[in-house]
């Protein structure tokens, strides 16, 4: 599991390259990111983040049926959040290399 | 009154909001009682008790409990939920906490008139001018400031659980002591001060009494109440 300050800063680049794969709600959302070994996040941490990116303009929502129970609210990327993601890709390589060039940094092992 | 958008998306949601367990309707209730004190437009306290309901019947669908759902803190939750929306304009919020205030001012205005021309008819006065002291528009003053203190507290500890170690006994002596006070507030003007303030004709009293609503009824319009 990820420190909650550490997740707390790649989050909204994590979830935007959730919902850039395609059309997706919260709690598929939430899955992935379990899935993809962030630990387990509610969806209470993941609802008011998807509300500040529609704000933002970085993400749309619609409503469609589920098949089963209330209707879904469904997000997909929008352009300013296709620039937004490579952004954040960006920055997240810049900062992962420098990471990564810090003395001790564990180097991996050799097979 | 708020404007159509809102209140139809609110009838909406009480009537999804049945579907969830009574234990969900309870922890809802207390979640929406919160953000109904926080600074959020009625669409916007809807837009988003329609996506929290959703959230709860999809998670208790799965067997969830809304807090399994949400997170144990439902203030953090909700503080976020706040933090993420726009914040509304300075004349947005002066104008819906004018709003929240007109409907209690007209119906306490209409008691009033009541009052004065059932008394009026008692003592076989002129039901054509009634006046009114500077101790009734005291109590109406302070019944207002009561009744927004009251749904202000109301809104901000909706999350709050109670201490199970707190004396059963000191807080019924506190809400009889607060009742004590709030009544002797409220009466206490009306009958000691009764120099008048102004007399009015009844036609006059009864559209001063009308007008908070139909102001209420203009604001209705606007979106961002």
């Amino acid at each position: 599991m990820l420190p909650s300050q550490m997740l707390k800063g790649i989050l909204q680049g994590s979830v935007l390259a959730i919902i850039g794969q395609k059309e997706t709600y919260g709690y598929e959302i939430v899955q992935a990111l379990t899935g993809y070994g962030f630990g387990t996040i509610s969806e209470g941490t993941v609802y008011p983040l998807l509300l500040r990116l529609e704000k933002s303009g970085l993400i749309s929502a619609r409503y469609m049926d589920s098949g089963l129970g209330p209707r879904r609210k469904y997000y997909t990327l929008t352009d300013q959040g296709r620039r937004e993601l490579a952004a954040f890709w960006t920055s997240f390589q810049a900062m992962t290399a420098a990471v990564m060039r810090l003395p001790g940094y564990p180097e991996k092992e050799e097979p | 009154m708020k404007n159509k958008a809102a209140k139809a998306l609110l009838r909406e949601n009480n009537d999804r909001e049945k579907a969830l367990s009574p234990a969900g309707q309870k922890e809802m209730t207390d979640v929406v009682v919160y953000l109904r004190g926080q600074d959020l437009s009625l669409l916007q306290q809807e837009e988003v008790r329609r996506d929290l309901i959703a959230m709860a019947l999809a998670g208790e669908a799965r067997g969830e409990t809304v807090a399994q759902v949400v997170g144990e803190d439902y203030r953090f939750f909700c503080d976020e939920i706040v933090d993420a929306l726009p914040r509304r304009s300075p004349a947005s919020r002066v104008l819906a906490a004018v709003d929240d205030v007109l409907p209690a001012l007209s119906i306490l205005l209409g008691i009033w008139v009541v009052k004065k021309v059932v008394e009026a008819g008692l003592n076989g006065e002129s039901l054509w001018r009634l006046t009114l002291t500077l101790g009734e528009a005291a109590s109406i003053g302070i019944m207002l400031a009561a009744a927004v203190g009251m749904v202000a507290y109301t809104c901000q500890t909706a999350l709050e659980r109670p201490d199970p170690a707190a004396s059963r006994g000191k807080k019924c002596l506190l809400a009889w002591i607060f009742w004590v006070v709030l009544l002797a507030a409220v009466l206490l003007p009306s009958l000691l001060l009764t120099s008048p303030l102004c007399g009015i004709q009844l036609p006059v009293a009864v559209v001063i009494a009308l007008a908070p609503l139909a102001v209420s009824g203009l604001l209705s319009q606007r979106q961002d109440l």
